[in-house]
């Protein structure tokens, strides 16, 4: 039991450390936003889509939507989707967010000229997008990404509860071990049992 | 040198099991949406209403008169009237909408509980609750943990290395995973 679990632990480690890395990274870079380089920039320019030729100014919300990942794939636009939203003069205004950027396209119904603005962040604001992605919708991608984070979150459970399994096993001499899981396990309960009460 | 490395990574790791649980729990939690029903409950307290310069410091000498922790977010201030003030405080599992009656110091409190979810998700990345001692050593016990995760991460791979058995499904493992995963992140930037 024990080298069998203690070879998972090992293995899984090896499968997902790099993730790991990349949340605790980006979570650092989050509680110190300062310490890392910011900024933003933004572009704009004019394209020119079918799609946006043959667009109606009337849309439901399903079809706005399935013409946004459309209209992603004729102007290669590669960021998540986001909920369209039509302006007073019949202005449709599609947005895509991924990490690090942002991509608003200004579609005017009718015409088969379109207005691209491109939301540039610097390494501090990507590295938080990145930490925050999550959910599954988007296309294959960030259906991918929602899968890899349940994945490493899993793992963390996991490793937890194995490492402590293992700690138990490996070692005889156990109080010190004691003390510390005892001491941060009370910690987290009794944090949790303060902001519950 | 092993036996002091492989140490450190149990008992840091022991040190930081809680937090690991609470961070794998938390991010499944935000990667399905998941929320406990939430609760409200009302009650009312008079207080002798605090001397302040601006709508926000009162807002947050507020918070601080009736005990309670958590951000005052100043979008969410307002004037009902023009002795009427009314604000929201926020903190991991609670949040609470004050209106305060400057002319008599009555306080009406709607407080929302947030459940069990509610606080796990909070806990994610807290670093500071205002109004609170406690929220510093989380944000403590939060850098420490993350610290620790590297550590155990990178001090993994050097046990990995010391096993020459494993050495050949470890590369392959972490090519296809780590690899894999270092293209996969820089793909989702591009």
């Amino acid at each position: 039991m024990y080298r069998v679990i203690r070879t998972i632990h090992l293995y899984s480690g090896l499968i997902v450390g790099a993730y790991i890395i990349m949340y605790a990274f980006t979570g650092f870079v989050m509680l110190h936003p300062d310490w890392f380089p910011g900024g933003e920039e933004e572009t704009t320019r004019q394209l020119v889509s079918s799609i946006a030729k043959n667009l109606s100014a009337e849309l439901g919300q399903r079809e706005s939507r399935a013409l946004s990942y459309r209209l992603a794939r004729e102007l290669d636009l590669r960021g998540r989707p986001e909920d369209p939203k039509r302006e007073r003069d019949a202005t449709w205004i599609f947005s895509y967010r991924r990490p690090g950027t942002r991509e608003t396209l200004r579609v005017t119904p009718g015409s088969e000229k379109v207005v691209l603005t491109v939301q540039k962040g610097g390494f501090a604001p990507t590295m938080r997008n990145l930490h925050h992605l999550h959910g599954y919708e988007g296309g294959l991608r960030f259906f991918l990404w929602g899968f890899f984070l349940d994945l490493v979150s899993a793992a963390m459970i996991f490793f937890s509860l194995s490492g402590i399994y293992l700690w138990y096993a490996l070692k005889r001499e156990r109080r010190l071990g004691w003390i510390v899981l005892g001491g941060s396990t009370a910690y987290v309960a009794g944090s949790i049992l303060y902001l519950l009460f | 040198m092993k036996k002091i490395l492989l140490d450190i990574h149990i008992y840091l790791s022991l040190f930081c099991a809680g937090y690991l649980v609470i961070y794998g729990l938390s991010s499944i939690a935000f990667n399905h949406d998941i929320r406990s029903s939430a609760t409200q409950v009302e009650w009312q307290r008079q207080i002798a209403v605090p001397e302040a310069a601006s709508d926000q410091a009162l807002a947050e000498a507020l918070r601080d008169a009736l005990d309670l922790s958590g951000w005052v977010p100043s979008w969410r201030l307002r004037r009902e009237e023009p002795h009427i003030l009314v604000c929201a405080v926020n903190r991991p599992g609670k949040s609470y909408r004050l209106r305060l009656d400057q002319n008599s110091g009555k306080v009406q409190v709607t407080e929302t509980r947030e459940g069990l979810w509610g606080i796990v998700k909070g806990l994610h990345g807290l670093r500071e609750l205002p109004n609170s001692p406690w929220g510093a050593s989380w944000g403590l016990y939060t850098e420490i943990s993350v610290w620790a995760l590297i550590f155990a991460v990178l001090s993994g791979f050097y046990f990995w290395w010391l096993r020459p058995a494993a050495r050949l499904p470890g590369w392959w493992l972490l090519l296809a995973g780590s690899g894999g995963s270092i293209l996969f992140i820089l793909y989702i930037i591009w």
